[in-house]
């Protein structure tokens, strides 16, 4: 089986009072292939997050299916989730374990094999080894960032989503936060990289995936988006787009 | 899956100890005063002690001519700090102010004493069954006249008197009195309420129409309160701050199967709570047990506190699963709370082993149940100001 991310036909809405519902993902569709990473843009509102939390099993889509290695998501999430590593602005690490112990415990969770071998790996891989014996609640910003990226790769996941990793950072964090995805891609990951910072997306995601309310406004290389919008940049094309859909709306 | 679900359920809650262990409220709200609870209970019974004996000092009982010279009554009266009086109506020595209590007249029935040796076989033989027929059962039946404030302490001194009679008749017959007490009956009036009109029954006579409450019955209620009380200590202090801090999002995205995260969650959080219930239950059961109920077993007691504990855990789990917010927490739980109490209350009509199945078999159902709902993928709410 082919370790890739697909998503096929999601959808989902939402309540309104007075009991209409807002479409906050619609039919919404791409595949993440292996040493790929793939980029999701939007603003904010147009359904990246909606879209990452179906895709992991932590909302229920109303139409369409999410399959991580070929598993449903839906249909069997502990197996589906065996091959992920997800990390998002709103996950959270216990505070008052140490980072060897959070690490030896999602190695654990997660069916490692060789534990001490595992977190050893991931210690010296985010350069963690002055730090594991220090609580999660006294690590700096980009310290926890970083530990959670450990965490989230301990069990060398071949499926990496990642929502907003560099948020908070400051430049030099954000830049080897980044260097972590890219090594991830070259060994192999498939990566979906959730992103508010186009320059980022940019310099880091093979393909890019423009979300704009709910639906997807475009697929494709940066360069492919860039001749098919006659844009001279990401952000050139994101901008135009943008504006165009808020001329479009009513 | 059966062995990963295992692997995940062993590591979560070694690491839901450690998160506790090293979580200082849980030291300070938690075990700390449940340490102190005990001794604040014996200081405050001291203290009651004390005022009533205080309060009791210089009293008058007013007795007939007609008490029975056997029973010595006035003695244990002057024991207990009353000053006797004998005076030919003691009903009228309380209606004049000139007693606190006045009793008599007595009278002398068939009894227990008259006919022991057919009354005393089921009696050994099914304790919970005797005095059906409390007319047969009594030897002496006492008017005891009282003013609207009565006071049980008043009557305390008849219970020594019992205890005394009693031994000593059944001694006259070869017998022993294994523990029972002198049957003895009250006709409790009220002086102000001439109409009112109640037996007290007394240990010798359980009450057969209903439930009888033993002293294990009362340490199970109040390690149910405990329980409950503490548990809500313990909601506060991890499953909700556990949903806003992502810990819930975390390990709902990981491998670990939802059951087993939440089994982990209610072994560490109850194993907790089972710790601090016994600080506070513990050292009072046994100075009860050994004090008033030789028949029930310190075992008795931590079988019903430990199917307590179960069973509050049961009941607040779903509450720290499912709740988006501390104001959630804090509403439902405190439902939780009174359900936990209620229930727990109940368990006291099964035996101790029952209720201890019956409690584990209800948290097993609800981990089951949270763990096919995707319960921790709920997102946080905030709080309404």
């Amino acid at each position: 089986m082919e370790h890739c991310i697909e998503v096929r036909g999601l959808r989902k809405t939402w309540p309104l009072p007075g009991g209409a519902r807002r479409v906050a993902v619609d039919n919404v569709t791409f595949t993440v292939q292996p040493g790929e990473v793939l980029g999701l843009l939007g603003p904010n509102g147009a359904g990246k997050t909606t879209t990452l939390r179906m895709l992991v099993g932590l909302e229920k889509p109303d139409e369409g299916t999410a399959l991580l290695a070929g598993v449903d998501v839906v249909a069997e999430p502990t197996r589906a989730r065996s091959a992920l590593g997800y990390l998002s602005t709103t996950s959270g690490l216990p505070a008052r374990l140490t980072v060897k112990e959070v690490l030896e415990v999602v190695a654990r969770v997660q069916g490692v094999a060789d534990v001490p071998a595992a977190v050893s790996r991931v210690v010296s891989g985010f350069d963690l080894s002055t730090f594991t014996g220090q609580f999660v609640s006294t690590l700096s910003t980009g310290m926890l960032q970083r530990t959670r990226l450990a965490a989230a790769l301990v069990h060398q996941p071949p499926l990496l989503v990642l929502d907003e990793p560099a948020s908070g950072l400051d430049v030099v964090a954000a830049e080897e936060l980044l260097s972590f995805v890219t090594r991830a891609r070259d060994d192999g990951a498939a990566v979906l990289l959730s992103t508010h910072v186009i320059d980022e997306a940019e310099r880091v995601c093979d393909r890019v995936l423009i979300l704009l309310d709910g639906k997807v406004a475009a697929l494709g290389t940066p360069a492919e988006l860039c001749a098919a919008h006659n844009g001279d940049s990401l952000r050139e094309v994101f901008r135009g787009l943008v504006h165009a859909r808020r001329q479009e709306r009513p | 899956m059966m062995r990963h679900g295992w692997r995940c359920f062993v590591a979560l809650t070694h690491m839901e100890l450690l998160r506790l262990l090293r979580t200082r409220e849980v030291w300070t709200r938690m075990l700390a005063p449940a340490l102190a609870f005990p001794i604040a209970m014996v200081a405050m019974a001291i203290g009651i002690v004390v005022v009533v004996e205080h309060l009791d000092d210089g009293r008058v009982v007013a007795f007939g001519p007609d008490t029975p010279a056997e029973l010595n009554v006035q003695a244990e009266f002057e024991a207990a700090g009353w000053q006797v009086v004998f005076v030919s109506d003691p009903r009228a020595a309380v209606r004049r102010g000139d007693a606190d209590l006045g009793v008599g007249p007595w009278l002398r029935g068939a009894g227990i004493g008259e006919s022991v040796d057919h009354r005393l076989a089921p009696m050994n033989e099914d304790f919970e069954r005797v005095g059906q027929l409390p007319g047969d059962s009594y030897l002496w039946t006492v008017h005891v006249w009282d003013s609207a404030d009565t006071e049980d302490e008043r009557i305390h001194p008849f219970y020594d008197i019992e205890e005394a009679a009693f031994e000593a008749a059944l001694a006259m017959r070869g017998r022993s009195a294994d523990g029972m007490s002198w049957p003895l009956s009250f006709q409790h009036l009220v002086l102000d309420d001439p109409g009112s009109t109640s037996v007290d029954a007394f240990p010798g006579l359980p009450d057969i129409y209903g439930h009888q409450v033993r002293t294990v019955d009362f340490m199970q209620l109040f390690a149910t309160v405990m329980a409950a009380a503490l548990g809500l200590q313990m909601l506060a202090l991890s499953p909700v701050s556990d949903r806003t801090e992502g810990i819930f999002e975390t390990l709902a995205t990981s491998a670990a199967p939802t059951h087993a995260i939440l089994a982990a969650r209610a072994v560490a959080g109850g194993g907790f709570l089972w710790l601090a219930t016994s600080l506070v239950s513990l050292p009072i059961s046994g100075f009860m047990l050994r004090m008033e109920s030789p028949e029930s077993s310190l075992a008795d007691v931590v079988l019903w506190m430990t199917a307590a504990v179960v069973f509050v855990t049961a009941c607040y789990l779903p509450i720290g699963a499912l709740s988006r917010s501390i104001q959630d927490a804090n509403t439902l739980g405190a439902y939780a709370g009174g359900l936990a109490m209620v229930g727990g209350t109940g368990m006291v009509f099964l035996p101790a082993p029952s209720a201890l199945v019956a409690s584990f078999a209800l948290l097993v159902l609800i981990v089951l149940f949270l763990g096919r709902s995707g319960v921790l993928a709920r997102p946080p709410k905030a709080d309404t100001p």
